[in-house]
């Protein structure tokens, strides 16, 4: 079985750019960090866009040792979403660096993503 | 994967940087005579951070040296993700406010007792400038090449526990549907989420998924965790009233919830059942995700009800205290309404700091509880759903930067140790620049 950083590595990354394009930023406006990340100005932060839109908090049940994952079902239920055709955006927490050296689910785990 | 989890954008550096700025302000006034607040330097609790974990780190004397070396004072340094300055980034609206948050933050109190804030000390300008990109939410993508946006990473019990305010507010402007994630329990992540950062920014969710696993409820059914992958559709059941008890919260706040069942391949369908059984008894909607095994498409049918969901949800999500209560009665609104508690109970130094708290005149502030995340209770033994129980507030802190104050119910681990095999020893770099060991 490959393990999740494998899995992310053996996946091939659209650029930056091209996300934020499926977004409608303009390119003026983006400031990429490299090739796959990319900074967003808050002048794209426009109250009138936010009307109507939904917003999906993910919670849990008291966490146990056994493992609930929260993340794993925030990115998959975006990743469903956006495949019936609702244009998704998962919106979460940056992982801790401290705990990366240390034990598994120490942080917030990021681990879909790259 | 390893962009995100080793340095990412440097959001944790900048903030790193802003809240030890502050720190070397702090002890620079201690040591200036000219410029001298006159700050009780036992009184300071404001620690210095860094982004590791490094138990060493967590009580120091500093100011050793001599006159030319500063006052020797007893602190300690925290994580960077405990460090208020994390809070108050990630519900900051602008720079205007992120400005006016820093300078409300409370450093300790002078020799003839009155506060000392770090506007007293001039700071919020450059600890501001050194957010400058930090306060920016970084766009990334999901492994099947959806936008995700990650951005802030505050601990969710002595602070509000999920991405900034204005990750959330970039999502819903860029697109029509936003999931975000509060962390561990409803109890907590998802409370704070609704009283705290909902409410300080007008947010509003149009529908709420509790994440269940047949697995975490056999646990809370009395199953020791050597025996979790063994088929026991009566300990799912037993467990069920943890879930019950999470549902009933939600219900109080008027959201509209969605039980998701994340899937694992052993799970039987006797299993599941009790879990939809007790769904259906609470006239709860409830889908199982297949994430694991299937990715996205996996998602298909949850996501199939959640937008159907979001899309019928009439009701206004109603917070479940006032901010303008007592902080007394805030505290034990969430104490009794959520967890369950029968009673509150404050020691000594809990009901001095509701008396410091009321001087200060932050008697409006919203209540962050820190409380352990394994139990509905304070007590992390207790799994399930505990009844007759008293929660003990223990001290209550002041976080008037990030604009709450937090009590403290247990003990609360701000600068964590590694274990005595660390993962580190697993990490690797190759000649070519690919890391391996990362999990």
């Amino acid at each position: 079985m490959l393990s999740d950083i494998e899995i992310a590595q053996g996946t091939a990354l659209k650029p930056i750019k091209e996300i934020a394009s499926r977004l409608r930023i303009p390119e003026d406006q983006l400031e990429p960090y490299g090739h796959y990340k990319a900074k967003l100005p808050l002048s794209l932060i426009d109250p009138e866009k936010m009307r109507g839109k939904k917003l999906i908090l993910v919670s849990a049940i008291s966490p146990t040792p056994a493992g609930e994952g929260k993340t794993t079902i925030s990115i998959g239920l975006s990743e469903g979403l956006n495949r019936i055709g609702k244009q998704t955006t998962v919106v979460l927490r940056e992982p801790s660096l401290g705990p990366v050296f240390g034990i598994k689910g120490g942080a917030p785990e990021a681990d879909m993503h790259r | 994967m390893e962009d995100i989890n080793l340095h990412f954008t440097g959001d944790f550096s900048a903030i790193e940087k802003a809240n030890n700025l502050l720190a070397a302000l702090i002890d620079n006034n201690i040591q200036s005579k000219p410029a001298s607040l006159g700050i009780d330097p036992r009184t300071v609790h404001w620690k210095r951070v860094m982004d590791m974990n490094d138990r060493a780190l967590r009580r120091i004397i500093i100011g050793l040296g001599g006159t030319a070396s500063g006052i020797p004072r007893e602190t300690g340094f925290d994580i960077t993700a405990a460090s208020e300055i994390m809070a108050i980034l990630c519900l900051s609206e602008n720079f205007h406010d992120l400005k006016e948050r820093i300078g409300n933050i409370f450093i300790g109190f002078t020799l003839d007792k009155k506060p000392v804030f770090a506007r007293d000390l001039n700071a919020q300008g450059a600890m501001a400038a050194l957010l400058k990109d930090a306060i920016k939410p970084n766009l990334v993508q999901t492994l099947e090449g959806n936008p995700a946006i990650i951005h802030g990473g505050p601990f969710a019990n002595i602070a509000q526990g999920t991405n900034s305010v204005l990750a959330t507010k970039m999502g819903l402007s860029l697109s029509d549907y936003v999931v975000t994630e509060a962390g561990f329990g409803f109890d907590l992540g998802a409370e704070k989420f609704l009283d705290i950062k909902c409410v300080s920014a007008g947010l509003q969710p149009q529908a709420a998924v509790l994440v269940a696993t047949v697995r975490a409820l056999k646990y809370h059914g009395g199953v020791p965790l050597a025996d979790i992958q063994k088929p026991d559709a009566e300990a799912v059941a037993r467990g069920t009233e943890n879930l019950e008890k999470h549902l009933e919260n939600m219900l109080k706040f008027n959201i509209c919830p969605v039980v998701a069942i994340n899937h694992f391949a052993d799970d039987t369908e006797e299993e599941i059942q009790a879990i939809t059984d007790k769904c259906r008894a609470m006239g709860v909607k409830c889908a199982v995700a297949r994430v694991h095994a299937h990715g996205g498409q996996g998602a298909e049918e949850l996501a199939t009800l959640v937008s159907q969901v979001a899309e019928a949800c009439q009701s206004d999500m109603t917070p479940l205290y006032d901010w303008n209560w007592s902080i007394e009665k805030k505290i034990e609104t969430i104490a009794t309404q959520i967890y369950g508690a029968s009673a509150i109970d404050y020691t000594q130094q809990a009901r001095a700091d509701l008396k410091k708290i009321q001087d200060l005149g932050l008697e409006h502030l919203p209540v962050c509880i820190a409380k352990t995340q394994k139990s509905l209770s304070d007590n992390p033994q207790l799994l399930g759903r505990p009844a007759n129980f008293i929660v003990t507030v223990r001290e209550i802190e002041i976080a008037a930067g990030a604009g709450f104050v937090v009590p403290i119910t247990g003990n609360i681990m701000r600068m964590p140790g590694l274990p005595a095999k660390p993962a580190a020893e697993n990490i690797d770099i190759n000649e070519e620049g690919k890391i391996t060991g990362l999990f």
